[in-house]
């Protein structure tokens, strides 16, 4: 049976951190997190590298730039929209940034700021395009609804141009991809080089874009994203709105969900034959050079926590390099895990032994699941491969590599005959 | 009215609250607020205070209600006596502080009814109301601390002459407190004192317990821990004085001086240590002497800092390093008293040595204004800072780049460091001070 509220809860991640997380990346905008002083404040931890990152995509990059509008005692009572509407004025008047990007937090939503109003008044007197992202974060338990606030700010604001009624769309031409996770260039570059091969043009939304880069972005023949948790709102918008078709369904993590990821593509466009190709001499070469490491891995276990579509598509890629999968845990689940699911089961029958568990954060219930677990008791071999996954690992032959490795060093030994990833 | 603020070097109250009890060894926080609250502000102070670190139930593992739009309609009541209740029999601590968020504070939730339920049982929880639109960490650590000053501290203990707490470093906001404290302690405990510093990691809850039994307070800021001073004096009787963060062997003398008048030191133990840690101190410095002088590493110093480190690193610039504070910004939110108890410490410094002193609270406003002040300096031949050091925070290497300036992060956040055990605090703290700025003008050699 499922149990959706806990007696003992843990702090977890909220609207608020998970939009910022993304915003912070949109190249020459300022951020205005209007809210009360701590809302934002984890910024710190981007503001330091934020410029590096940001120079890997346009050398003149500027960084990370926040106001954060300070709200008060007497705000709460009084009202914040002055603030923030000084905060609007400075920004633009300070930076000319390209985009302002408005991130709402619970106070003003709960004293009830009528941000709308006041941004559809200010944007007839400041140049950047004003975006308000409604990311309150006691809206809900699932961090993941960041991602449809986020689009839906942006949306309403950066997409489309308005004196065109038509809408060109530029068949073969335009292929558009996803780029869920913000730092890895290295990723970005390994699914670029890939669709390069089937002679597609890829642009990849919307971390680290420029606020113009989405102006026309109905203009694309497809949407590709990399993950239904990131994208599934603007995909499924861009279809409703612009007609713009869209793939959704795996994300490529590992050879038989890239596989699947390429040929979906490919499919589309009427080449699945000439991906096959790609696909047969890319597997091959890395069947090849995984080979030793099979051999090493095989018969060890791992447990999974993670996003819903990334813990699914990385315990096929983990099966495959011969790991056992004894429990995943997602940050949420719905019915695009359900399909993954439902293939991983298919592909990986033993995978139904697997424990599952939901939830965001709550380290504590994960310790217990390991901790209670008899069989991960005797093994020796057991590896969580959440946090490291999460943050760096992105695709293909790039996370294949990286994967190897971590796993390896989980199990602290590295084995002299093998070359070093 | 207060207004925006232009990229923040501090967290909310309850950012400020949840740092401070996170370095209780073995207190846990229970945090009644939105599900972002905690881990946001743990991210923010864990990051920004180079890289601290979650400990056991901090970060993501922070005991927290999460209230949604239910109890936002409804009340969060019942589901923070559930959380408590829970919290109490899964976490392994000494003591639990229920700290809230802005959303239960605007319901109006009695947490303080709440809480007065398991007090009443005897189970070791405070509670305080540390909404984030009451103020910043500075606000949080007062709130929190007047909170176990009323809740957990003993009364009615006998006085010990010879111990001493020491209060106004809030943890994470003062990137180097937990190294400070300790420098502090080992200094004082030369004297002959017992020091109660509550927030290392080599401290325990049953020192603050007890804390009511010191002969004194010294608060080490004009601004931080005044507040919680006070209570201490109103409730416990322990009388305080305000001695500000003394960094290197000028200040610290100073410090010990003030320190020692109000306690039973003889002056002959006082002058000991002095000549002690002295002659510690210049023993390196006597050394280091000879690359200072060969390479010529006299710079003007841009020291951009909260109440406590802007004048606290000046004067050591100043009156050891002997270079020339040229321009200090002053980065807290501060009231008029604030900042004129502020502005009248610069006047310890030397007239000819005094930097110009502004308060500014926004990061790319701090640049723009020394742009303008050297602007107005101009001159074809010279700049005024040229060669320059910035002492600041990560958020001020731009500034630094823009002025080829050398670039030490020294002042919250510090993303660019690891931070463990260093102090710049004292006389040991002043040694690493010197090392750690010529270690970055001979960091190409």
């Amino acid at each position: 049976m499922f149990n959706y509220n806990r007696k003992f809860a843990q702090s977890q991640g909220c609207q608020l951190t998970l939009s910022l997380a993304i915003i912070n990346t949109i190249m020459n905008s300022v951020i205005i997190v209007h809210g009360p002083i701590g809302c934002g404040a984890s910024l710190v931890a981007q503001a330091g590298i934020s410029k590096q990152y940001q120079k890997l995509r346009d050398p003149n990059a500027f960084g990370l730039r926040w106001i954060n509008t300070n709200l008060d005692e007497v705000d709460v009572i009084s009202g914040g929209e002055e603030k923030l509407q000084s905060a609007i004025l400075n920004a633009d008047r300070e930076y000319r940034p390209s985009a302002i990007i408005v991130m709402n937090s619970c106070v003003p939503a709960l004293i009830g700021d009528d941000i709308d109003t006041l941004i559809s008044e200010l944007q007839k007197q400041v140049y950047a395009k004003i975006v308000p992202v409604r990311c309150e974060g006691f809206k809900t338990k699932i961090q993941a609804t960041a991602y449809d606030a986020v689009y839906h700010g942006i949306l309403r604001t950066l997409v489309g141009k308005e004196e065109e009624d038509e809408v060109p769309v530029i068949p073969y031409e335009l292929e558009e991809l996803k780029e869920k996770y913000q730092r890895s260039r290295t990723d970005e570059e390994e699914l670029v080089k890939l669709l390069r091969m089937l002679e597609l043009n890829v642009r990849i939304l919307p971390c680290y874009a420029h606020p113009d880069d989405f102006v026309d972005a109905y203009e694309t023949a497809l949407n590709v994203s990399i993950c239904a948790t990131h994208d599934d709102y603007f995909v499924e918008h861009m279809k409703a709105k612009y007609g713009v078709p869209f793939i959704l369904r795996t994300f490529p993590i590992g050879i038989s969900n890239t596989n699947k990821w390429i040929l979906d593509i490919a499919r589309f466009f009427g080449m699945e034959e000439q991906a096959r190709k790609l696909v047969d001499i890319e597997v091959a070469a890395l069947n090849k050079a995984l080979a030793p490491y099979r051999e090493f891995l095989k018969g060890k276990t791992a447990f999974l926590a993670g996003g819903e579509i990334r813990i699914l598509t990385t315990a096929e890629l983990l099966h495959s390099l011969g790991l056992e999968i004894l429990g995943l845990r997602g940050f949420h689940f719905d019915s695009y895990g359900e399909n993954l699911l439902e293939e991983l089961l298919q592909e990986v029958p033993e995978s139904e032994k697997a424990i599952i568990n939901i939830g965001t954060g709550q380290p504590f219930e994960q310790a217990n699941l390991l901790e209670n677990s008899s069989r991960m008791f005797m093994s020796d071999t057991r590896v969580e491969t959440g946090g490291p996954i999460n943050r760096e690992c992105r695709c293909f032959l790039y996370l294949a590599r990286r994967i190897i490795t971590w796993v390896m060093w989980a199990f602290m030994k590295w084995p002299g005959d093998l070359p070093v990833l | 009215m207060s207004n925006f603020i232009e990229r923040p070097r501090y967290q909310c109250a309850l950012g400020g609250a949840l740092a401070t009890i996170n370095s209780i060894k073995r207190a846990a926080a229970i945090v009644h607020a939105a599900p972002g609250c905690a881990s946001s502000a743990d991210g923010a102070a864990t990051a920004g205070s180079g890289y601290w670190g979650a400990g056991y139930c901090g970060g993501r593992a922070t005991p927290s209600s999460n209230i949604l739009e239910k109890e936002i309609i409804f009340g969060g009541e019942s589901r923070l006596s559930e959380q408590i209740e829970s919290t109490l029999s899964i976490i392994d601590a000494d003591l639990f502080a229920v700290i809230t968020g802005c959303m239960t504070d605007i319901i109006g939730d009695d947490v303080k009814g709440v809480a007065a339920e398991f007090q009443k049982k005897g189970d070791p929880v405070v509670v305080a109301e540390t909404g984030g639109f009451k103020g910043t960490s500075s606000k949080g650590y007062e709130v929190i601390f007047e909170a176990l000053i009323t809740q957990y501290v003993k009364k009615g203990l006998p006085k010990n002459p010879r111990l001493v707490n020491l209060l106004g470093l809030i943890p994470t906001q003062d990137v180097f407190w937990r190294g400070n404290l300790i420098e502090l302690k080992r200094i004082l405990a030369n004297l002959g004192l017992e020091v109660n510093t509550f927030l290392t990691p080599f401290d325990r809850p049953d020192s603050l317990r007890n804390a009511s039994q010191a002969a004194l307070t010294v608060v080490l800021s004009d601004v931080h821990g005044q507040r919680a001073a006070r209570v201490f004096e109103e409730i416990h009787g322990v009388p305080f004085i305000t001695a500000p963060l003394p960094i290197g062997p000028a200040a610290t003398r100073g410090f010990l001086v003030q320190v020692a008048g109000r306690l039973e030191v003889g002056e002959k133990a006082l002058d000991e240590v002095v000549r002690e840690e002295n002659s510690w101190y210049y023993s390196f410095m006597e050394n280091v002497a000879d690359i200072f002088n060969d390479l010529d590493l006299q710079r003007y110093a841009v020291i951009i800092g909260d109440s406590n480190y802007s004048y606290a690193l000046t004067r050591f610039i100043a009156d050891d390093l002997g270079w020339i504070p040229y321009f200090t910004a002053v980065t807290d939110l501060l009231d008029e008293d604030e900042q004129e108890k502020i502005k009248s410490r610069f006047e310890n410094i030397a007239a000819e040595l005094r930097p110009k002193v502004i308060f500014e609270t926004d990061t790319s406003q701090i640049a723009a204004r020394l742009k303008k002040d050297l602007a107005s300096q101009a001159n074809p031949y010279s700049s005024p800072i040229s060669p320059a050091f910035v002492l600041g925070s990560t958020l001020d290497r731009t500034l630094a780049l823009e002025n080829k300036a050398g670039f030490l992060s020294v002042t919250y956040p510090v993303t660019n460091r690891l931070v463990t055990d260093q102090a710049y605090a004292g006389y040991r703290g002043g040694v690493r001070l010197v090392t750690d700025i010529l270690s970055v003008l001979l960091s190409n050699r």
